[in-house]
């Protein structure tokens, strides 16, 4: 099929779908199409030629709004491309469009998008999971072939897990963030969301390596496409117990039948233990709070933005604000009130010693194993307005991605092979060794197909 | 929380609050507040935080094609190429 066909498909599903998941749609896609068509038949085309992307819309895309789903930058046009986004036009993957999210990424539903919630394709009654919501729900439901999404907390692999898709969250500091609007800048990744291991693998090649715009990428671009052809005998991998605390009785059988087909491909499966897995969701959200209130600041309506004139400057930027939504204003809210120098040492210094004692014991996990596995979340994808009255639930469901972001290590979620709702097994590894993920990832893949 | 602290926060945080957000963000503080009080209950060791290496790049400006004009048709208000905002103070 030529790409300007395909391209026409998805326009169409997209136009006929019900389940909210894209905010923007690229005016240009056919002309874009047609162009790397010429490219493919003069056999000049890139490695990402033929593929249809969503993107995020925390990402710019030149020319395009960027909203992070929210009132705030509702009419805001991104006037340059992110690094990530350049380099995939630069391969020749095609932008179909900008997808929908949890406002400013806050959340772990997608319900909190200014543009209603998104639905999730295998039930439409129930979320798909945040906070890259509609990046997930577009790959699972055919709307285009591959997404990028981000993940602070587990906004890449919470979705990949709910929609059934795989979700891969890089080591912190291996993909550029310039671009990205971010969420909390120690925790914020980009990363793919595809519907197999090795479009995965191939978009992580293209996007990885460093970028004079963010200077925490400093590792030269490396190749992953070779990893998901290894074998993974003798590869050891650790089951974290406290990892099945308190969670669904059939997604813990799914992830241990999972934990089996991995075994009967080669590995070594292992025991380990974190702890300090009991702790994680205070320690992140008070990190996250934190640095959120501080990266929101820039929301003030003078440069850019909603704009409610007030009766001075100060008066204006508050009417401004109120645009955001409530998840959003809590969070900000949180984030002052625990940085503030009455309570600074109660909370955040007590959450920074914390966010170093997970990541020790994750580290010390990682020195005795390849790879730690366990459920990407306790439980499948739940109903619409079940958990979005009481944020405590809600953050709740974040336990068991938030320790990869805290200790800046790649997680990913792969689909498991079950009847009914998706269910995500997560594998972790060390900083760097993105191509273990992908190795075993792309093994459960053969062993299921 | 009291009704003034959150009044604090949010006149520092820069949010104009109705006084229904007020009372409804003070329970909700108080309930997420109490449950990360179990952080508290942890022995945390006063482990080493190794720093990542600080990567400096030359004070160069590099704005690729981004051009002004596009920057500024972001603007809620402008005049002659310039942002237009209140007044400072009343």
């Amino acid at each position: 099929m030529k790409l300007s066909e395909k391209v026409q498909a998805y326009l169409d599903a997209i136009n006929r779908s019900k389940l909210n998941a894209f905010v923007s749609i690229n005016k240009n896609a056919e002309n874009d199409a047609e162009k790397i068509q010429r490219k493919i038949n003069s056999g000049k085309a890139g490695r990402l030629a033929g593929y249809v992307f969503s993107i995020k819309d925390n990402i710019a895309v030149s020319g395009m709004r960027l909203t992070c789903a929210s009132k705030m930058l509702e009419n805001y046009v991104s006037p340059y491309d992110a690094t990530v986004v350049k380099r995939i036009i630069a391969e020749d993957g095609l932008i179909i469009g900008k997808t929908n999210m949890d406002e400013f990424a806050c959340g772990a539903s997608g319900e909190t998008s200014y543009f209603g919630p998104t639905l999730n394709p295998h039930d439409e009654k129930r979320v798909p999971g945040g906070s890259s919501a509609g990046s997930a729900a577009s790959v699972a439901a055919g709307l285009c072939d591959v997404s990028l999404g981000s993940d602070t907390g587990g906004s890449i692999r919470c979705p990949s897990s709910f929609c059934g898709v795989f979700g891969l969250k890089p080591t912190y500091g291996s993909v550029s963030r310039y671009g990205l609007v971010d969420m909390a800048m120690s925790l914020d990744q980009i990363g793919p969301i595809t519907k197999n291991v090795s479009d995965a693998a191939l978009v992580l090649s293209v996007i990885n390596g460093s970028d004079k715009m963010d200077n925490t990428v400093v590792k030269r671009q490396e190749d992953y496409t070779k990893f998901t052809r290894k074998n993974i005998k003798g590869m050891k991998i650790g089951v974290v117990e406290e990892f099945f605390d308190g969670c669904d009785h059939n997604v813990e059988k799914a992830v241990r039948d999972g934990i089996e087909a991995l075994k009967g491909k080669g590995a070594e499966i292992v025991n380990a233990s974190v702890p300090k897995t009991s702790i994680a969701v205070p320690t992140y959200y008070l990190n996250m709070f934190a640095e959120f209130s501080s990266a929101m600041q820039k929301f003030d309506g003078l440069k850019y933005g909603f704009r409610k004139n007030g009766s001075d400057l100060n008066d204006t930027v508050a009417e401004s604000r109120s645009a955001l939504g409530e998840e959003v204003k809590r969070r900000i809210l949180l984030g002052t009130y625990i940085t503030m120098k009455e309570f600074r040492s109660k909370w955040y210094s007590t959450a920074l010693k914390a966010r170093e004692a997970i990541k020790h014991e994750m580290l010390a996990a990682l020195k005795k194993c390849d790879l730690l596995t366990g459920p990407t979340m306790p439980f499948t994808a739940f109903k619409l307005g079940e958990k979005i009255k009481d944020p405590i639930e809600m953050y709740l469901s974040d336990m068991l991605t938030v320790s990869a972001n805290l200790s800046g290590l790649p997680a990913a979620s792969i689909p498991l092979n079950v009847k009914g709702l998706p269910v995500g097994m997560q594998l972790h590894a060390n900083a760097g060794e993105e191509g273990k993920i992908l190795a075993a990832a792309a093994a459960y893949e053969r062993a299921t197909k | 929380m009291d009704k003034d602290t959150i009044k604090k926060v949010s006149e520092v945080a820069r949010l104009n609050l109705t006084d229904e957000e007020l009372t409804d963000f003070g329970k909700d503080f108080d309930s997420i507040l109490d449950y990360f009080s179990k952080l508290h209950d942890e022995k945390l060791k006063d482990l080493p935080s190794k720093e990542t290496a600080s990567v400096l790049r030359n004070d160069e400006t590099s704005i690729d094609n981004v051009i002004p004009e596009k920057i500024l048709d972001n603007a809620p208000e402008k005049e002659n190429n310039l942002y237009k905002v209140p007044k400072g103070s009343k």
